[in-house]
Formats: structure tokens, sequence, C-alpha cells
């Protein structure tokens, strides 16, 4: 039973294209913010990830208005990278701001996020509401999805992986004394207000990307569990990152093999979940490792207890949702209201039919979830895998006009 | 001690002279740390006025003073955190906010912080944290930083502790811990900030005699400042009393009890009274 949960998971992954990159960002992102985690745990900036989280909302809704509707691209890469960079810029603005204000002590840090992201959340939303029409696109952004993750967004995040892990590696021992004391820091020479503001940015940068799968009011869990779960676990600064990237690992594989496998969940906040579930148990484990073996670490022994709980309730997790007779599962996918709309399938079928591409392609590039649903209606679908195959080829590549004909009639039909 | 002749605008200490000619800044010849016309205020409010003064080489200042007399501002100017409006501080030979390299040869402890007792470090993470500065970012500490790291730890007496999470210690504990992590760079100036505060009498005066065995043997000249004046005046060459001015003392003339009733602006010897 436990191997038909990863043969389904594999068998997802590899003929879905959307799934596979999905994983592959999925696991990229966990790295960089597991890593950057250790730092936003101890220097306590878990606060400032989610201001940052919500000020992209403002970003957002700017890049939208530039790039979507504004006069200046209009292709879909461009757009893309121009909301993006937008997005990214903004953030990196606000988290300096934030930084500046603190530093500065003309206000308190917790005080100076709470007015900047409640401002550029207040601006994401005046702006959107002047093109009520991106609104869908908006709220995408807000929970996320897996299966929004382009190949420009893995391009995106292998070069954020990389500038962050040089980063952490050139700068390791400079960050343990700026995390420990930033006076004592600067009096041995540590630069600490470039390092603080190189922390704001990396963690800004890394919101903006991460945003794409875990949505703007998720995201701060992943700049936060891992790291405040690995404290738990080690005494060890270096050993806190190796344990903070094996949680984070195994929360978003858990994760995303349950929303795979239990059709109806959505991959962002199951993972969020299940890395919840294993700070849970490291809060568990270090209560009793510090009553029955007191002053002792056993870092290991208490890693691989916690990731083996949570490993086995992943497992009674899926076996159960698997367990129940298949009839039921494609019952339930059909009548809960995460299965696509009976109207957007229709337009689906009818753009195909009429070959009017261009409102189809703006349509999957608004709105995520209809992507998602998209997929999954078409694997449900009575016809020969490889003409599913073809029409998932299409979602991925846009090219509509390479789906034959006989397969927009065999879609009809099924209507 | 006449070679150290400095110019003391403000100190009560008599016989030095005014020596503005000087080609040095304050006349010193050997002088580690020198102070010359310092005034700083945060905003319009005046904290430190006409400080000059200058540390000779391997002495003890013990400075005193009541809170908000600008003793941690003083400390700041010295360490180059803070820049002076007026006059200026020259470590080593060098004003005090363009040290760069020279930084690594001040050590400094802190006032004892609040230290989050899970932060990932043990005892042996600080003290060798004390010479990240020194070495590049992929470069190995080499054997004989940690054999030194490792005599200092057997010094300061946290030897015993090495493996152990920093933040599980005492707070006297931790702040040998912070001497020996201070010493591992090999400084030729000590900074210490109230290093006894929390700190029960026994433990003040075995910290008193740590620091006087450090001194012989390791050749340091050190600045600390504290509220224990019984103890600063035993241990320490001079006293700098700062209340914004600075009244500069020798501690081997014995306490001037006028003096420092004149710093804390209270009566001190009842207060001395119950101390003995």
């Amino acid at each position: 039973m436990i191997q038909g949960i990863f043969e389904q998971f594999y068998r997802d992954v590899t003929t879905l294209p959307i799934l596979m990159r999905g994983l592959q960002a999925a696991i990229l992102i966990s790295i960089v913010c597991s890593t950057l985690s250790v730092f936003v745990v101890l220097k306590r900036l878990a606060f400032i990830g989610e201001g940052i989280a919500h000020s992209a909302l403002g970003g957002i809704a700017l890049g939208v208005l530039l790039f979507v509707s504004g006069p200046m691209v209009q292709q879909s890469l461009g757009r893309q990278l121009g909301i993006d960079l937008t997005t990214m810029i903004f953030c990196v603005v606000v988290a300096w701001l934030i930084g500046w204000t603190s530093r500065k002590r003309i206000i308190s840090e917790d005080t100076a996020i709470g007015i900047f992201f409640v401002a550029s959340l207040a601006l994401g939303i005046v702006l959107i509401s002047l093109r009520k029409e991106y609104t869908a696109e908006l709220f995408s952004f807000l929970f996320g999805s897996v299966l929004a993750v382009g190949m420009f967004d893995i391009y995106l995040t292998i070069v954020l992986a990389v500038v962050v892990l040089l980063a952490v590696i050139f700068f390791f021992r400079p960050m343990f004394l700026f995390c420990l004391d930033e006076e004592l820091a600067g009096i041995s020479g540590v630069p600490v207000g470039p390092i603080h503001y190189m922390l704001l940015t990396l963690l800004a940068v890394t919101v903006v990307v991460a945003i794409k799968i875990l949505g703007v009011l998720l995201v701060a869990a992943f700049l936060v569990i891992p790291g405040a779960a690995a404290r738990l676990l080690t005494c060890r600064y270096k050993h806190m990152f190796l344990i903070a990237n094996l949680i984070g690992l195994v929360g978003v594989l858990g994760g995303l093999i349950l929303s795979d496998v239990v059709e109806d969940l959505p991959s962002g906040p199951t993972i969020v979940l299940g890395e919840f579930v294993i700070f849970v148990l490291a809060v568990g484990w270090s209560h009793l490792r510090d009553r029955f073996f007191p002053g002792r670490q056993l870092a290991l022994v208490g890693s691989g207890v916690v990731l083996g709980g949570y490993i086995a309730i992943f497992l009674a997790i899926s076996a159960f949702s698997i367990a129940k007779p298949a009839t039921a599962r494609t019952n339930s996918i059909q009548t809960k209201s995460t299965s696509i709309d009976q109207s957007d399938w229709d337009f689906f079928i009818h753009s195909l039919k009429n070959e009017n591409y261009s409102s189809l392609i703006r349509k999957i590039d608004s709105d995520a979830r209809f992507v998602e649903l998209l997929a999954r209606r078409i694997r449900t679908l009575p016809i020969e895998q490889e003409e599913k195959q073809q029409l998932l080829d299409a979602i991925d590549t846009m090219d509509w006009a390479s789906v034959p004909r006989t397969i927009v009639k065999k879609l009809e039909e099924e209507r | 001690m006449e070679k150290n002749n400095c110019d003391m605008t403000t100190h009560l200490h008599l016989g030095h002279q005014k020596s503005e000619s000087d080609s040095t800044m304050c006349g010193c010849e050997d002088a580690v740390v020198c102070v010359r016309d310092v005034c700083f205020s945060y905003g319009t409010d005046p904290v430190l006025e006409k400080i000059s003064f200058c540390v000779p080489d391997q002495t003890l200042i013990g400075v005193i003073g009541p809170n908000g007399g600008g003793k941690s501002t003083l400390m700041k100017l010295i360490l180059g955190l803070l820049k002076p409006q007026k006059g200026q501080i020259e470590v080593f030979g060098t004003p005090a906010t363009k040290l760069g390299r020279l930084r690594s040869f001040i050590g400094y402890v802190p006032q004892r912080f609040d230290l989050d007792w899970r932060f990932p470090a043990t005892v042996w993470d600080i003290v060798i944290s004390g010479c990240f500065t020194k070495v590049s970012p992929f470069q190995r500490i080499s054997g004989e930083r940690k054999a030194r790291a490792r005599h200092l730890m057997a010094m300061t007496g946290v030897d015993q502790f090495i493996d152990r999470p920093i933040g599980q210690l005492s707070g006297g504990q931790q702040q040998r811990v912070f001497i020996a992590r201070a010493l591992v760079s090999d400084p030729k100036l000590l900074v210490l900030d109230e290093p006894t505060s929390g700190v029960d009498t026994a433990g003040q005066v075995q910290f008193f005699e740590l620091i006087q065995t450090l001194r012989n043997e390791l050749k340091l000249t050190m600045i600390m400042v504290s509220h224990n004046i019984g103890q600063l005046i035993h241990y320490s060459d001079y006293l700098a009393c700062l209340n914004r001015t600075l009244h500069w003392h020798e501690s081997s003339k014995g306490l001037d009890v006028h003096l420092i009733e004149q710093v804390y602006g209270c009566e001190l010897r009842e207060y001395l009274k119950r101390q003995e």
C-alpha cells in the first residue's frame, strides 16, 4: 500500500511536467528558506518575513499595472519578468525602509513593520481596484500553487539558491557573531550594517520567489518553522543549518506527496501543516530530552525521532486516504468545489474548438488555480493516456495549435 | 609615570602639565588611547564635555560614575562605534573611527546581555569566535590559535564547560567565557563594560583576581567600567570619574571620598561604610 503511494506520486511527477517543475521549485525554495530560517530565528526576524510577504502584494499589484495592463510589455515572459522584478525591487525597498527606521531608532522594528506592511498592502489593493479584471491574478498570489511554477521560475530559483548559499558560506563566521550580539560583532570588526541589509535583501528576494508556491499568507512559515524546530534539536550553529534543511526537505516532499495522493488537498497549506507537525514533535522531543537526559543535546537521535515520527504520521494519513474505494475518491473530486467549474471547462473546450487560443492563454496566465484544476480534470478524462499527455503538454508549452482536432472532438462529445 | 605627560584639562590629578605644543596628540609617548577635548551629545543634551585623558601602556584604568554619566558613551567612542562631535580620540595612534584591521587588537567584554539560553553555541564556539575576524572566510583556524584558546579557557577557569551550551552557564561563568573570547585574538587593549554587574561579592573578588593575573601574564592595557569602587581603587592604576566631565584620580593616592561624592553628587561615606 505504501509502495502504491510513492508509485502514484512518481507516475504523476513523470507524466505531468507541471508537477515536476513544482517539485523542483519547492525543493529549491525549501533549501533557500530553511537556510535563511536559521538567521530569521536567531535574529528574531520572523515578523519581518511576514511583513515583507504581505507588502509583496503591493509590489505585485504595481507590476501587474505596469506590465499587464500598462503599455510596457505584452509578451508572456517579459510580463512575468516585469512583474517579478517590480515585486522584488518593491519588497527590497520596503525591507530596507524597515531596517533603516529601526537601525536609526526612529521607531522600533515591530512598529516599522506594522506600518510599512499595512501601507504596501493598502497600496496593492488600491492599485488593483483600478483594474478589476486582474483581481483573479492577484488573489492567486494569496495562496500560491505548486502548479503555477513555470520554467522561468525554476531558473530564477536556481540563481537565488546559488546566491543565498554562497552568501551564507562566505559570511558564515561574521553571521554567527551578528546573531550572537550586534554590538559585540561590530566591535570585533564585523560590518554589522551591511550584513543586516544583505540579510534583509536576501529575505525580500526569497519571499518574492517563494510566494508563487506558498502564497503571501503562508510564505513566512518556510522562513520560521525549519529554523525554530532545528534550534530545539541542536545547540550547534552549523548543525542547525543541516537539520533545518532536512526538516524543510522532508516537509516539502511529504506535503507534496500528500496533496497529490489525496487529490483535493492544496499543496502549500499541506506542506506548511506538515512542517508544523514536525515542529510540534520537536517541542515534545526537547521536553522529553531535557527531562530524561538533562544537559545532553542528542541532536542526531532527536532529528531521527522527530522526522521518523513525522514520516509515520504521513504514511498513516496517505494510507488512509488511498484505502478509500477509488469510486468514492472520484465522486468526491467531482462534487467538491475544488474541481473545475463547468463554465470554465466549457470555456476551455470552446476556446479549443474555435481556436481562440489567445483568450485561453490569458486565462491560464492570470489564474493559477484554473491550470491546476484543468490538469486534474484532464487526468480523469476517459480518453487514451497518450491523448491526455498531449493536452497536458499543451498546458505546459501553451502550444494549443498542436492539439489534434480529434482530441477536441472527443472532449466535446464527452461533455 | 612622568613620561605619560597628558593634556588633561579637566582632571583634578595635578602633577601633569598642559602641553599644547607637543607634536603627538596628547604628548604621551606610549599611550594606547588618547582622548583629547572630546564633547559628545545625543541631540541637545551634552553627555560628555571636554574630556581629555590618555591611557598609558599596560595600565588598568577604572571608569566610575553615576548612571547616565557617559561611561558607556565614552567606551563606544573609544571603540569607534560613535564619532565625537568635537575633539579627537586616537587608539594605537590612529583615529578610533578609522581603526580598520587594528580593531582586532582591541578585546571587548560586553556588559552582561540577555543571552538566549537556547543560543546554538557551545562555550568552545564562543571562545573561538574571538578570532573569526582574524581569519579569512574559508581558512581553517590554526592549531596554534586553538591551543591559545584552550590555554585561555584554563586561565579563566571555564575549560570544564567546553562542550556546554553557552546559555546554560551562570552569569559569572558566561562573563569569564567572554573574557577568554576577547583574549583569543591576542589584543593589546581590553575594554570591559560593567563586567561584574549581577555577580555576587565572592564572585567579584575572584573576578578581580583573575583580571590581575591576566594583566600580569598577558601584559594588557585595560579599561574597565564598574560600579565596584572599592575593588577598582585596589586594582587599577587610575580612576576616571565620569559625570559629564572627567575627574582623573591616581589610585595609589587612595580613595578620595570628596571627589567620589562630587562625581556621584551624593553622600558616599555611609555607603562605603556599609560596603566595608
